[in-house]
């Protein structure tokens, strides 16, 4: 699942070396408007919605993962 | 070259004093031609004709009638842009009722604050708002709730889909009598320091000020906004004025697939706030930085200013390859909200996009003034709508004239301070008219920094010099108390480094450089009005839901 993410990261916004720690805005340095076109990355891939106010709570990679399994995304 | 508008032949717009007018005129107008659009998740593109539209709100109205409010009752909306958005809207104020706008961007315990203070006992919500607020229905502080664009069984909870069906199968009723001087709209002023106020907007004000718009703004065929219809800016000044003109409007509010549905629609004109169109000025050069061709572009921006600064022909063939490629069909903007850099707004004119500023406020419904499309004075807001008198008073801007709001809801203090006895709205923003009676805005009252020595510095104005240095994002100049006297204070710049232009650089290799910077900004101030302290921030500024930054808790 890292590796996906990292892909899609990578994808939309150019930046490597993410982990599971990494925060969107603290350590990416990314806007309100770069974080949603993550998530709207990360929704076309997993055919999903994501509703805006609970992307407010995905500050880092592995709230990301927590939230996609909760959902019952887990990636082959 | 493409064609341009500057016959005032081309703005005589339909007037319309009431929403039941404007319902009636817009249906007989243009009837069959698209009215509203919006994309799918799947990018599917629905449409709704204007006949459709009104259809849609004749039925609900005819369902709303059945319920048998009292005239000017209140009735909330909450939920994200979309069209039901819009057809609730219309369809309460044509019944005679007050729709209350509800910022959905707020907290869960603000939200049903907000419906509590303004006295809401209808809610009209998206299934995203509908666990927020069931307990109001529960306990007793709402009578009923309408679930738009999804299903529930819920009790005590109707569903907008089967009102549409039942409201269609009736004959349609009449219009309730309507007058200009009753309420149409309670809109929550975005406050950054104090609770937010409620706007009391009244079916003529708002009729006025869009019927004026349109004679000084004429949008194109396909509109685009992404604006939230809670603020007065995304409702009056974007959907209503388009359909006014009877303009096919595309909708979004979901900054996820904002890009995506602005070029899936590719519309001519825009309206929208600075913080989009940097985004979008922004994708421009990254798209020229990773083609390799910045250098050239530069230098060919520079000639094309020189030559329209001598008057010489300046469309040159890149220019509309680049406007092609990156911004599609769009050739006007229309930008307000906050304070737009002139050198952004300069550089999409070269490309030949139009750019139109404007100043509104949300007590004056919310247009005050604007630029037209064939008198644009870029670095001004434009000229007073044709109905609106302004009046500089000591520096700061009042308005007076039908547009202004009846006042502020339960509050008569605020309302006292804010209007005068014979009706001029203090705007709090400081500006002034140049000779030939353009609006230009300077600062805001409440933000003015004021110094021992009895000189006034806003702060906007420093941020708009700082923000002229590249690896600036986002900066926000405070003053800052020195610890010696109250009124003692340093100029601080606290700035949001571009994280793009910053890349591989250590933090303090960034201060370095943004002090350089800043050191040759204060060689060219006085020196009262010099930044003495820079720092640097690690996140963006908090932004209020018009995306300006908050002054205040940042």
């Amino acid at each position: 699942m890292l590796q996906l993410i990292q892909d899609i990261i990578y994808d939309v916004t150019g930046k490597s070396g993410i982990t599971y720690e990494t925060d969107f805005v603290q350590d990416l340095a990314l806007n309100s408007f770069d974080v949603m076109n993550i998530i709207s990355a990360f929704e076309e891939h997993f055919d999903t919605s994501i509703p805006t106010r609970e992307v407010w709570q995905l500050h880092q990679v592995k709230d990301v993962i927590a939230y996609l399994a909760q959902k019952g995304f887990t990636e082959p | 070259m493409r064609k341009t508008l500057d016959r005032k032949e081309d703005f005589s717009v339909p007037i319309f004093h009431t929403f039941p007018e404007f319902l009636e005129g817009i249906a007989r107008l243009y009837g069959p031609r698209p009215a509203l659009s919006w994309f799918t998740r799947r990018k599917e593109e629905k449409t709704l004709s204007y006949k459709e539209l009104t259809d849609k709100v004749s039925a609900l109205r005819n369902m709303l009638l059945e319920k048998k409010l009292p005239t000017g009752s209140h009735i909330a909306l909450i939920g994200e842009n979309t069209a039901d958005w819009i057809i609730t809207a219309l369809a309460v104020i044509s019944c005679g009722y007050v729709a209350v706008y509800v910022d959905t961007e707020q907290s869960d315990e603000s939200i049903r604050d907000m419906v509590r203070r303004s006295d809401c006992r209808l809610l009209f919500l998206s299934g995203t708002f509908l666990p927020i607020c069931l307990p109001l229905l529960q306990d007793g502080q709402v009578s009923g709730m309408i679930l738009m664009g999804s299903k529930t069984t819920e009790a005590g909870v109707e569903m907008l889909e089967d009102l549409y069906a039942a409201g269609a199968q009736k004959e349609v009723s009449a219009f309730p009598q309507t007058d200009p001087s009753q309420t149409a709209e309670i809109v929550f002023t975005s406050g950054t320091t104090s609770q937010s106020k409620m706007v009391l907007l009244s079916q003529g004000a708002i009729m006025q000020n869009i019927c004026d718009t349109g004679t000084y703004v004429r949008l194109y065929e396909r509109v685009f906004c992404s604006l939230p219809f809670y603020h007065a800016y995304g409702f009056n000044t974007a959907v209503l004025n388009s359909f006014l003109r009877g303009c096919h409007l595309y909708i979004n509010g979901d900054l996820k697939t904002t890009m995506r549905d602005l070029q899936l629609s590719s519309p001519d004109s825009m309206l929208t706030v600075p913080l989009m169109l940097e985004a979008i000025h922004n994708q421009l050069w990254l798209g020229v930085e990773k083609a390799g061709k910045a250098e050239s572009l530069k230098k060919l921006i520079q000639a094309a200013s020189v030559c329209k600064k001598f008057h010489l022909p300046a469309n040159f063939k890149t220019f509309d390859a680049l406007r092609e490629k990156i911004c599609g069909s769009l050739r006007l903007i229309i930008c307000g909200g906050a304070h737009l850099s002139k050198e952004i707004a300069e550089e999409f004119e070269l490309l030949g996009i139009q750019v139109l500023q404007g100043y509104g406020i949300t007590e004056c419904c919310p247009l005050i003034s604007v630029n037209c499309n064939y008198d644009n004075k870029l670095g001004s807001v434009g000229r007073p709508l044709p109905t609106v008198e302004l009046r500089i008073e000591e520096g700061e801007v009042w308005a007076r004239g039908p547009s202004v709001m009846q006042g502020y809801y339960n509050n008569p203090e605020e309302t006292a301070q804010a209007l005068t006895s014979d009706g001029w709205f203090k705007t709090g923003d400081l500006g002034y008219l140049d000779k030939d009676g353009f609006l230009f805005l300077t600062g805001r009252k409440k933000n003015l920094i004021v110094f021992k020595n009895g000189k006034k510095v806003s702060p906007e104005k420093l941020e708009e010099l700082i923000s002229s240095i590249p690896m600036v994002k986002e900066v926000l100049v405070t003053g800052t108390a020195n610890g010696v006297f109250a009124d003692d204070v340093k100029l601080t710049a606290s700035i949001y480094p571009d994280p793009q232009r910053t890349e591989g650089l250590s933090s303090y290799e960034i201060l370095e450089h943004l002090q350089h910077e800043v050191d040759k900004i204060n060689n060219t101030l006085p020196t009262y009005q010099q930044i003495q302290l820079v720092n640097i921030r690690e996140k963006e500024f908090n932004k209020t839901g018009t995306k300006k930054i908050k002054r205040h808790g940042n």
